[in-house]
């Protein structure tokens, strides 16, 4: 009899240890690629010594919306015209949240941290430069990237169309001090491609 | 019985019986002695002598379970006195991995011929076994197949080092005994037995490690109760801290970890019925090296090609990000019922969860929003196993066992990104076993076939979507071991195993951020099979001790990864994209101890390891196998020291040489030169009058800058520089 007894209470607490609560089940899987946190990266631009004319105004996109892997991204081709100086701003959009988030806002609060850095081909060296116009709080001051101007050369040295391309670099300086060259994490790293017209 | 081990303590003289089942020792002074008698498959034993003799001692040993084919060393063969393997198979009790114990199960095992270690930082290392890690390896935590998420190079094993009693490699694949992906060997680990004496006693342990200022410190108790001591338990819980370790030249910056562990078991026996209770339960946290978090491949390059890691920031205890968090959490209770007639049936139900998150360095994609405090990678393996075995007495010199073997496994994964998918699987086994055993010759043999099915679901928006993949295979083995005489053994052993293919190797899908590649499965990968075959030669005597093992691993539709043409473009920058392809892998070796009684207190060992690993197919080299290594020990006991027992010294050394076999233009960088390391360790079992253990010793005593191959992180950062410890453990009760 006690030997029963003994059983008894060795399987009951067993069946009790083990029958553990329903965990997650893997038949109910949920969608982890829909929270990708930016789609779309914006460069926008108007000439400097024309800024009304409809004509030099420009909105140029670099958009992946289904995040890594799957669609490859819509690349806009930069098409400007020669012999002007732009505006430009660079806006970075979450276009799968609603309302769409703009994600470049999150940069230019940690701009003390964040710079962007344009670099065009080599073919387009002398034809095609950039100037950055706005500063962190870092003391000396630091470029961060948001906002530049473009400056494309006349066309006397130079056959049209001109195709290159931009490369477009965001450093992240996190645990290292901001300098005026690229960190060794780059959050973002894109190109556009470009032509002078 | 024939053949098993004899050792007489202290004086470590040894010999093995004879075909009779007798053994003697010569011209012994009349004194009192121990002696330890160990036998391939059998529980050690350890008995006390007062000589001269009374009357013929019968020593029965208790069989511990089958070992077709295992070579079975221990970390004790390298790093202690000269052992007398002549049976493959050693016993590390605690007193022999005290010198070991609590560093990390890798560190346990590396100075064994065969085992290299792949690490991923200081934190993470888990043990390469002839070449082959991962999930080509089966690690057996007290009985219980250990599953976690195995495929990934830098997911450690979720194991208590403090709750290592025993430890065991078998090398080659064994697929019989341990099931699919045993293809490169298995890793046993033993908690302590069952205390069999009434009464309750317990050891205190604390390390300190000087490298990373690591603390750890684990308090174990045991306990034998009721009359016929038939209730015997056992308690332990650990915890460990450390901050960022440092290599010569810099700190490792968010290289921290802890660890805190609870492992706890009971026993009870009743009449013909033993039970047993087990849990255990493992935490971890893991800093992961800043620097080797990289976003594309030109930050790597950069990183590269400054030979240091770019963030490097004062030592610190604090784990920041990129950081791994883990638990592990394992319950089994076995039925043994032991018959009559000695024929024994074992049923043994184990439920393990494992949860892993992963946390990668955050940056404004991710601050801002509700994600800041997730993980990247959320992953719970939750796995429930059931074995049925019966073991039949020995009848016409034939013992052997038969059994079947279910597993059902479940993943669920989140996170902010994806990487491998949720997924069902089962797995149904049936293996039969039989030994033989008749004057000179042994023999044993065996068959496994195993059915396996793996359902993947994934959300495709908001719609479930499943396939299921159906894998079944055999895998077999058969030795043979002829003793010439009390000194030469000669075994030769075939074997095959197979492997399915893993869940990454499927359908991983995304970002490998340290290494800046992107990953892609394939479903239609086929299982790996591998035929192993291999010979040793053993030699054991009273000064001199030697063994020779020659493989052939032989593996066809091999699994690696390749980069292939094509790219993947995002914002981070433009990644080439790695495939999932297969070849026939061709690995051989040799692997050879030596070990050498200079005077009776001074020995010398030595252990060889050689590795040739060829893809065969296309003729190239496999990548990221380990360099051939040679590592030696040198061990003085101190007898005649006044206030300290059994104390020793021991010098150990290493050297690795440059892995000069890689295919060509695959890896980032060339493999790094050769290096090696000198150890210094002192102990003893006594301190004054406080009986205890304790030991003091350095690690890479010349403070060496080196990077090995198999480390992961070797394109950012040196491997760990000087390292000085400080063992203690205290025991009590009764």
């Amino acid at each position: 009899m006690k030997t029963i007894n003994n059983l008894t209470i060795i399987t009951i607490t067993t069946i009790l240890v083990f029958s553990s609560c329903k965990k997650d089940d893997p038949k109910k899987p949920v969608e982890t690629n829909s929270q990708e946190v930016l789609t779309t990266v914006l460069l926008t631009g108007y000439n400097i010594d024309d800024s009304l004319n409809a004509k030099y105004q420009f909105s140029y996109k670099w958009e992946d919306l289904d995040g890594d892997g799957g669609n490859s991204p819509i690349i806009d081709t930069i098409a400007l015209d020669s012999g002007i100086r732009y505006n430009c701003k660079v806006l970075i959009l979450d276009k799968t949240k609603s309302p769409i988030e703009t994600v470049s806002d999150e940069i230019e609060k940690e701009k003390n941290a964040h710079q962007f850095f344009y670099t065009p081909s080599t073919n387009l060296v002398g034809k095609f430069s950039t100037e950055v116009l706005d500063f962190d709080d870092n003391n000396p001051k630091l470029p961060v990237g948001l906002e530049f101007n473009v400056l494309t050369k006349s066309n006397q040295t130079y056959n049209l169309p001109l195709i290159g391309s931009l490369n477009i670099v965001l450093s992240h300086y996190d645990g290292v001090q901001k300098t005026t060259s690229k960190s060794d994490e780059s959050d973002i790293d894109i190109n556009f491609p470009v032509k002078l017209k | 019985m024939f053949g098993a081990k004899v050792l007489l303590l202290p004086v470590k003289n040894a010999t093995i019986t004879n075909t009779n089942g007798y053994f003697e020792f010569k011209n012994l002074p009349l004194l009192n002695y121990e002696i330890e008698i160990s036998y391939l498959g059998y529980h050690p034993i350890t008995i006390k002598l007062n000589l001269p003799l009374k009357s013929i001692l019968k020593i029965a040993l208790a069989s511990e379970e089958y070992h077709l084919h295992d070579v079975i060393i221990n970390t004790e063969k390298n790093n202690k006195l000269s052992e007398y393997n002549l049976q493959n198979h050693v016993t590390i009790d605690s007193k022999k991995l005290e010198i070991l114990r609590g560093q990390t199960l890798g560190d346990m095992l590396k100075n064994t011929a065969g085992i290299a270690l792949l690490n991923s930082g200081p934190s993470i290392s888990k043990p390469v076994i002839r070449g082959l890690h991962s999930n080509r390896i089966v690690t057996l935590n007290n009985g219980v197949r250990q599953e976690g998420q195995n495929w990934g190079a830098d997911h450690g094993p979720e194991i208590d080092p403090f709750a290592i009693n025993k430890l065991e490699v078998i090398k080659g694949a064994s697929g019989l005994q341990y099931g699919p992906e045993a293809i490169g060997g298995a890793i046993k680990v033993s908690a302590k037995e069952f205390k069999t004496k009434n009464g309750i006693e317990g050891v205190y342990s604390l390390n300190g490690f000087s490298n990373n200022w690591q603390l750890a410190n684990s308090l174990f108790l045991e306990g034998n109760h009721l009359k016929k001591q038939n209730f015997s338990w056992r308690f332990q819980t650990s915890y460990r801290k450390a901050g960022d370790s440092k290599t010569p030249e810099y700190v490792l910056s968010n290289t921290a970890f802890n660890e805190f562990d609870i492992n706890t078991a009971a026993q009870y026996q009743l009449k013909q019925n033993t039970f047993e209770y087990m849990a255990s339960y493992f935490q971890s946290s893991l800093g992961i090296l800043r620097s080797a978090h990289v976003h594309n491949r030109t930050d790597l390059e950069n990183t590269i090609a400054k030979g240091k890691p770019s963030i490097i920031n004062d030592f610190t205890y604090e784990i920041g990000r990129p950081r791994q968090d883990i638990t592990h959490f394992i319950q089994s209770f076995k039925w043994i019922y032991s018959f009559k007639n000695a024929n024994k049936l074992s049923v043994d139900f184990s439920q393990q969860i494992n949860n892993r998150q992963e946390f990668d360095v955050l940056s404004f994609l991710n601050s801002n929003s509700d994600l800041k405090d997730n993980p990247t990678y959320d992953l719970t393996l939750t796995t429930n196993q059931l074995n049925l075995k019966f073991e039949h007495k020995k009848v016409n010199g034939f013992k052997g066992m038969f059994g079947f073997s279910y597993a059902n496994q479940g993943n669920y994964a989140t996170g902010k990104q994806f990487f491998i998918p949720n997924f069902i699987s089962n797995n149904y086994g049936f293996y039969v076993i039989e030994k033989w055993n008749k004057k000179h010759w042994q023999a044993e043999a065996g068959f496994r076939y195993d059915l396996m099915d793996l359902t993947r679901y994934i959300n495709r928006n908001n719609q479930v979507l499943s396939n299921v993949l159906n894998y079944n295979n055999t895998a077999a083995s058969v030795g043979v071991s002829y003793f010439f005489n009390t000194n030469w053994k000669l075994t030769t052993n075939l074997s095959s195993a197979w492997r399915p293919p893993s869940i990454n190797e499927l359908y991983a899908n995304g970002l490998h951020a340290a290494v800046a590649t992107f990953e892609q499965g394939n479903a239609n990968l086929k299982p790996e099979q591998s035929y192993n075959a291999e010979v040793t030669l053993k030699y054991a005597g009273t000064k001199f001790d030697f063994d020779f093992t020659a493989y052939n691993n032989s593996i066809n539709n091999f699994i690696y990864r390749l980069p292939s043409n094509s790219f993947n473009t995002s914002f981070r920058g433009v990644f080439p994209i790695f495939n999932y392809v297969q070849t026939n892998a061709l690995l051989q070796g040799i692997e050879s101890n030596l070990s050498f009684k200079l005077r009776t207190n001074l020995s010398l060992n030595a252990a060889y390891t050689f590795l040739y690993a060829n893809d065969i197919s296309e003729n190239v080299p496999l990548i990221f196998m380990p360099a051939n290594r040679i590592n030696s020990g040198i061990e003085w006991q101190l007898s005649k020291l006044k206030k300290v027992k059994n104390a020793f010294v021991q010098l150990n050394y290493q050297y690795v040489f440059k892995q000069n076999r890689m295919p060509i233009g695959i890896d980032f960088t060339d493999s790094p030169a050769s290096y090696q390391l000198f150890d210094l360790v002192f102990g003893a079992s006594q301190f004054t009058k406080t009986k205890m253990n304790w030991s003091v010793g350095i690690q890479n005593i010349f403070n060496t800058s080196y990077r090995d191959y198999m480390s992961r992180y070797r394109y950012y950062a040196l491997d760990t520089g000087r390292n000085i410890f400080i063992k203690i453990s205290i025991p009590f009760g009764k």
